[in-house]
């Protein structure tokens, strides 16, 4: 069932299109991830929808109404902000009790939700300090805590981890998802980190430039991407890229390397994607490309290979190996991937024309490889 | 600190403490000089109040003292008798200087909030309107004044020093580069929670404000206090008078002779000021303190 509708909605501040007619539909329960760069429109995207920002143009739709013009509360919505904002002259209980108040609830209803969701948060030792007393981490809570003490419709999330260290983010996550599937309430959250966006999305929402690049769960994204740049934001470390072009015979080889073993697309030039998981380190003159390495990151149960093709002007390829190497910086090495499990981009239009999960192109029988969008 | 030894004279924390001996070295250069400038600052004020401690006869004696010989609280005392009413002046100048701080102080935050927080046709272009009123010198806007007070009927009253100085540009310029300093996202965040302009402003907003309130009760209750150009054009009665004016009119009718009663009066006027700033800096102080503190 449909809870949000986003209808060609766009956004201009002073003539300049930041969002550039987007279409959504968002469905009940669900937990919805806006991912892309920064300055991409998804953090605007999410404001408009709290009612934060005005709508240039579109609908905005919940539960089947439009709500452009309507005030964040009448919409049903909670927002947790990256900088939490919690209420710096107000206790925990207060900033808890802040939204309520607002609603003019009864007091004892008023304290009993509060206890209850500082209950569900863990932060009821908390209740009686100020901002200014907690500690990153009990700031998110109280943050989450005043966003679920309305029992809103639908939250919106702002980059709310970013401002954890790294243990703790993860530690929070988990707990997000959690809580998201012990209150079923649809939740739209914002992040620039992929892993984020990865881990915790039913689907996920790619934006660029104001507009939507691609919808999807995430393995979706990661298995088919649409194009170079959703191939290129999904996956870590990100996706390598090396330019081919046509040889004399027709085929498809790597600039400053072989000859690839696949069926090239009907015409142009392309560009080879490849997986750093699925990239493997070869004898010199075995792969497709030979280069020298550059760096080995030791992470103990797996290690990331940087590798400088021979030919200089490329960029350097990241080879994830599981377990450990005996790789050094300064060693000559090949590089070779299962030709099944590459992926191919129109090197003019970035479109994706070829990725591992559509059947292999060194089958016999002929397929459409392109993918259009 | 000193006695540390270590095994390696050239050590990383040997260098930390030579450096610090030099500017232990500079900080004292430093208040040797800023001392005698406050002793130069503090001069006039400590004779100003010795010499209301005694008769006059013992203030112009050279060389000069600066304690007097015994305490002579008689100048105080003999205010009050004099040819002005000292406590009615000095009752006007508290309520002129106090309703127009309070005052000032509150509509000049909810212009900032406004200038700073919503979004309304127009904003930049009042906003811009209103600082042209900094250009304008307060003698130039005194005849019009004048005559507009005359027309209300209100010259030789109170208002006519309150209201002229309740219309702040400054304040509301403070005021707003305060708020456009700090986040939005309280607002933002109260906004989302279905909290009205007022409640944003009054519960989330304002309390917020405490270092530039604080600055700005000195500026203008210091400013008011110490304004003589609108008592001595808008107030003829003793009656409505405050102590800029009051204080030259007793030193008109006493003259050199009587040097010490007047400085008694001075003072005595200088007091409340010393209670704001106290007041107010404390709070500067304790403000900065609290939200200075970062995770």
């Amino acid at each position: 069932m449909t809870h949000l509708e986003l209808r060609n909605i766009t956004k201009a501040f002073g003539g300049f299109e930041v969002i550039r007619g987007v279409d959504l539909a968002v469905n009940k329960g669900e937990f919805l991830v806006f991912v892309g760069p920064s300055g991409c429109g998804k953090s605007t995207m999410l404001r408009m929808i709290a009612g934060l920002e005005t709508i240039t143009g579109g609908q905005l739709v919940i539960d089947g109404a439009v709500m452009n013009d309507e005030a964040p509360v009448k919409r049903g919505v909670a927002m947790v902000f990256q900088s939490y904002a919690l209420y710096p002259n107000m206790s925990v209980r207060q900033n808890l009790a802040f939204g309520l108040e607002q609603a003019r609830m009864p007091k004892p209803e008023i304290r009993e939700r509060v206890e209850a969701a500082a209950e569900t948060l863990k932060i009821t030792p908390l209740l009686d300090r100020r901002p200014g007393a907690l500690s990153g981490g009990q700031s998110q809570r109280v943050a989450i805590g005043r966003a679920i003490v309305r029992d809103p419709d639908l939250f919106l999330f702002d980059e709310p981890l970013s401002n954890l260290d790294a243990e703790l983010r993860v530690h929070m996550r988990v707990e997000l998802k959690a809580l998201h599937a012990r209150l079923g309430r649809t939740m739209i959250y914002v992040t620039h980190d992929q892993t984020e966006a990865m881990t915790m999305a039913d689907r996920i929402v790619v934006f660029r430039d104001g507009q939507i690049e691609q919808i999807g769960s995430p393995l979706e994204l990661y298995n088919s991407p649409v194009n170079r740049f959703v191939a290129g934001f999904i996956g870590s470390p990100q996706m390598n890229f090396l330019p081919l072009h046509r040889n004399a015979r027709g085929r498809l080889q790597v600039d400053g390397g072989a000859e690839l073993d696949l069926d090239p697309p009907a015409s142009g030039d392309a560009i080879l994607g490849l997986r750093p998981e699925l990239a493997e380190l070869c004898e010199p003159g075995a792969g497709f490309l030979d280069g020298r390495i550059l760096t080995v990151e030791h992470l103990g149960g797996e290690s990331f290979i940087h590798l400088q093709p021979a030919d200089h002007g490329a960029e350097p390829l990241v080879i994830k190996v599981i377990g450990q190497t005996t790789a050094r910086a300064g060693d000559l090495a090949g590089v070779t991937a299962p030709m099944h499990q590459v992926y191919l981009f129109d090197a003019a239009t970035d479109r994706c024309l070829m990725s591992p999960t559509q059947p292999s192109p060194l089958t016999a029988t002929p397929r459409r490889l392109a993918s259009a969008p | 600190m000193t006695m540390m030894t270590h095994p390696h004279a050239d050590t990383l924390t040997a260098r930390f403490y030579r450096a610090t001996r030099v500017i232990h070295w500079r900080n004292w250069t430093v208040m040797v000089l800023l001392g005698i400038g406050a002793v130069f600052m503090l001069l006039p004020f400590m004779w100003t109040f010795s010499t209301s401690l005694r008769p006059i006869s013992e203030a112009y004696r050279l060389p000069p003292s600066f304690l007097p010989d015994r305490l002579d609280f008689s100048s105080y005392a003999r205010l009050e008798d004099g040819p002005i009413p000292f406590l009615t002046m000095y009752w006007n100048s508290f309520v002129v200087a106090a309703v127009t701080t309070v005052v000032v102080i509150f509509t000049s935050a909810m212009a900032a909030f406004a200038f700073s927080r919503l979004r309304f046709p127009g904003s930049n272009v009042l906003f811009a309107s209103m600082l042209v009123g900094l250009m304008v010198p307060p003698a130039l806007v005194l005849i019009p004044l004048f005559f507009g007070m005359a027309a209300v009927g209100l010259i030789d009253t109170l208002w006519s020093l309150i209201l002229p100085a309740l219309a702040n540009p400054l304040a509301v310029l403070m005021m707003r580069e305060f708020m456009r300093s700090q986040p939005r996202e309280y607002e933002e965040s109260a906004f989302v929670d279905g909290a009205s302009y007022w409640t944003i402003f009054w519960r989330i907003s304002l309390p917020q404000m405490g270092p530039p309130i604080a600055a700005l009760s000195i500026i203008v209750f210091t400013t008011s206090w110490n304004n003589f150009l609108l008592p001595l054009v808008f107030v003829r009665s003793f009656e409505a008078m405050t102590l800029p004016v009051g204080i030259l009119s007793l030193f008109g009718s006493y003259g050199a002779e009587e040097l010490s009663v007047i400085l008694a009066a001075v003072t005595l006027s200088i007091l409340p000021l010393l209670v704001v700033f106290l007041i107010a800096q404390r709070f500067i102080v304790e403000s900065i303190a609290s939200t200075g503190v970062k995770k």
